[in-house]
């Protein structure tokens, strides 16, 4: 279950609206780690995370009366965060939102098993990737994102979400393979 | 030691990574930079200096030898009644937007409503309430947005 699907209860909600300490605090505790957690994952850098951390929270904070309650709070805090981060890169790299949106055949078909080296963790791989990639592997495999939505949030189309994935795995299989091969002549020089 | 696992079992297995301070201070020292009021609409003002001053009416004056009558205290009770039952029910309506000036003058203007209500609660003479009284309605009825119309009587 995703850490974000949580709710704050009305209470606590008419006490953020008059912006009391305590139930800031509540909110930030329950929420700090799967909001730098998700910043981190897109953004790859410690300073950028706790920056999109913290604007978020205050968004939400200040926004407080948008939240309609038919999303969890959780899930509308969520959604902040990645606009927020999404904002950043398209800031930092613009040049990865102006690619074209055409989809390959070789695209779609990527396998399904890949062999991961776990001496490292997904951030050393995630990093290799472009900010979108990771993104969307990282909303699509991890936070359950549909497609449609994937696309929505870059203002692009289903397949975009679908065609970068694939990519962004290929992408991947490629950074793994070069590894392995290090590894593999590692092993011969010990041997 | 390499193993084989999907994509979303393998990312879905990493530890989550914990901010590495804690930044609420400084969240919480950004918010009320943001919420500090920029303006203070003049009709709020003047409801305060309204308050003030009868608060200060209130100490200075002695007991009057003017009666009041009791039918004008039913009356402005009446009127303060109604108004109280008419925020309490739209209070989301009339309540400012958060980090908006209106909600830190509300804000400043309950705390005044706070005051009168204590003051009101100990005091038998009947030209300091009567005085109290109309303090607290011209509050109300800044609290109440001006467009709105209320039955009064």
């Amino acid at each position: 279950m995703s850490p974000f699907n949580q709710n704050i209860d009305n209470k606590t909600q008419h006490r953020l609206k008059r912006r009391h300490q305590s139930a800031c605090r509540l909110v930030y505790d329950q929420f700090a780690t799967p909001v730098y957690n998700l910043a981190y994952r897109m953004l790859q850098t410690p300073e950028d995370a706790q920056d999109i951390s913290q604007l978020s929270f205050i968004t939400a904070f200040n926004k407080i009366e948008q939240w309609s309650g038919q999303v969890s709070f959780g899930f509308w805090l969520r959604r902040i965060v990645i606009n927020q981060a999404l904002d950043l890169i398209r800031k930092n790299t613009p040049e990865v939102f102006a690619d074209s949106d055409e989809q390959t055949l070789a695209d779609l078909s990527q396998p399904q098993l890949m062999t991961y080296d776990h001496g490292h963790d997904a951030n050393y791989y995630l990093k290799s990737l472009s900010p979108m990639m990771r993104t969307i592997i990282w909303l699509y495999e991890v936070e359950g994102f549909t497609h449609q939505e994937i696309g929505d949030l870059f203002n692009r189309t289903e397949s975009f979400s679908k065609s970068r994935l694939a990519r962004a795995k290929h992408q991947l299989q490629q950074v793994l393979a070069a590894n392995t091969s290090t590894l593999k002549q590692r092993v011969n020089s010990y041997e | 030691m390499n193993n084989h696992f999907t994509l979303r079992q393998w990312l879905k297995s990493q530890t989550p990574m914990a901010p590495p301070n804690d930044d609420f201070g400084a969240i919480y020292a950004q918010l009320n930079d943001a919420i500090k009021p920029n303006h203070i609409r003049p009709w709020f003002m003047a409801a305060a200096i309204m308050a003030i001053m009868f608060s200060f009416l209130v100490f200075t004056n002695g007991p009057s030898n003017r009666a009041i009558e009791s039918h004008n205290l039913t009356g402005l009770q009446q009127q303060i009644s109604q108004l109280e039952n008419n925020l309490i029910l739209h209070k989301d309506d009339y309540t400012g937007r958060p980090g908006s000036g209106d909600l830190e003058n509300q804000v400043q203007l309950e705390q005044w409503l706070n005051h009168l209500n204590k003051r009101l609660a100990g005091n038998n003479n009947a030209q300091q309430t009567y005085q109290l009284l109309q303090a607290k309605l011209s509050i109300l009825k800044s609290l109440t947005p001006q467009t709105q119309s209320i039955q009064l009587i």
